[in-house]
């Protein structure tokens, strides 16, 4: 186990240290004075996505958790109660829409019912010093936001439009600027151009209208 | 401020920010993240440094985030504590007491070994071929100035 897991042992080896062999106590200063990879830390720090919804989420699930252990068992209770009511309520919409799609496609009528909800996720890992960033359901803001900031470029927007396009792609850092954005304009709704240290979006509309 | 220049800061001083950041929170992840959000301030353009103080800045800036991170988080049991509900800047003023402290209560060795460890960021390799002692007698030495220091500031910890 990693010393630094067990805060306790820590504070217990710096308030007796006399308990303790020299080996432990210098296995202890070695886990404290690791090195770190600073080129991967480094890494790190360049592909932070977001960081005000991220902490905000982070703060958010903490109470949660912190309430959770607080208030004991009375809270799952209620909250399993919650959940069961929520389920109840599904499970009539769900029968309820059922039956509407078969007397609707009874009347000869096609429906078609593909609404699906996508939770917002960006992810990056590091492998073998390549960065590789993953934006499920993002828009496109900020997925331009954190790639400008890594090739370093601005994003100037014709129309506005397409900003809340939401995406899932995933691309890496041993990509190239030019690989990125062909790969951006494989989509439909919008279109990249890349002039200088600028990056140009405007809707697919607009482009089309200036030919 | 430049990302090349922020890179060349982030090498050269990362590791002993980690160093500061372990010593105070004693935890990876979040040592890691004290330190990335000092040098994503400084990308962001939201903190302009003035040449020749970076290394300070650096220094400070980890030690009072740490600070605020275990007021925050109600861990301040590893260190002595003060009366909650004080104000924000609080923790300058609490250091500059530990440091005063420290110089009037603590051997000099003590001082420069307490001095090398949480303010400048040392390891204790280092110190030790500093002090020409041994890595166990660094920590046993630090160990007794934290008690002291404890013991004055928040008897009830111990």
């Amino acid at each position: 186990m990693n010393p630094l897991d067990d805060k306790k042992l820590f504070f217990d080896m710096q308030e007796h240290p006399e308990n303790y062999s020299d080996e432990q106590l210098e296995a202890m200063m070695a886990e404290l004075d690791k090195e770190p990879d600073t080129e991967e830390a480094w890494q790190k720090t360049l592909s932070r996505p977001l960081p005000c919804r991220e902490r905000r989420e982070y703060k958010w699930q903490h109470k949660l958790l912190l309430s959770l252990q607080g208030r004991g068992r009375e809270r799952v209770r209620i909250a399993a109660i919650f959940t069961a009511i929520a389920f109840l309520g599904i499970m009539s919409l769900a029968s309820y829409r059922a039956f509407f799609y078969k007397t609707t496609t009874d009347n000869g009528q096609q429906t078609t019912d593909t609404t699906a909800v996508k939770t917002e996720r960006f992810y990056y890992d590091v492998q073998d010093g390549d960065t590789i960033f993953r934006f499920e359901n993002i828009r496109l803001d900020s997925i331009l936001a954190v790639v400008s900031r890594h090739y370093e470029r601005q994003v100037i927007w014709g129309d506005k439009a397409p900003a809340h396009l939401r995406l899932f792609i995933t691309c890496r850092t041993s990509h190239t600027l030019r690989e990125f954005v062909d790969m951006m304009n494989m989509f439909d709704g919008f279109r990249i151009t890349q002039d200088l240290n600028i990056l140009y979006v405007e809707s697919d509309e607009k482009k089309e209208g200036k030919r | 401020m430049e990302r090349e220049a922020v890179k060349r800061l982030f090498m050269q001083h990362y590791a002993r920010m980690q160093r500061v950041a372990r010593t105070l929170l004693y935890d990876v992840q979040e040592s890691e993240d004290v330190c990335q959000d000092i040098f994503e301030s400084l990308l962001r353009g939201e903190t302009v440094l003035v040449p020749g103080t970076e290394e300070r800045y650096l220094m400070t800036s980890v030690r009072n985030r740490c600070l605020k991170r275990l007021r925050h988080e109600k861990l301040t049991k590893a260190l002595p504590q003060r009366g909650s509900g004080e104000g924000a800047d609080i923790e300058d003023d609490w250091l500059e007491d530990i440091v005063e402290f420290a110089t009037s209560h603590l051997s000099e060795r003590e001082q420069r070994i307490f001095n090398l460890r949480f303010t400048e960021g040392y390891s204790y390799e280092e110190i030790a071929a500093a002090e020409g002692i041994s890595k166990v007698a660094v920590w046993k030495r630090l160990s007794h100035a934290i008690t002291e220091v404890k013991k004055h500031f928040n008897p009830k910890s111990l």
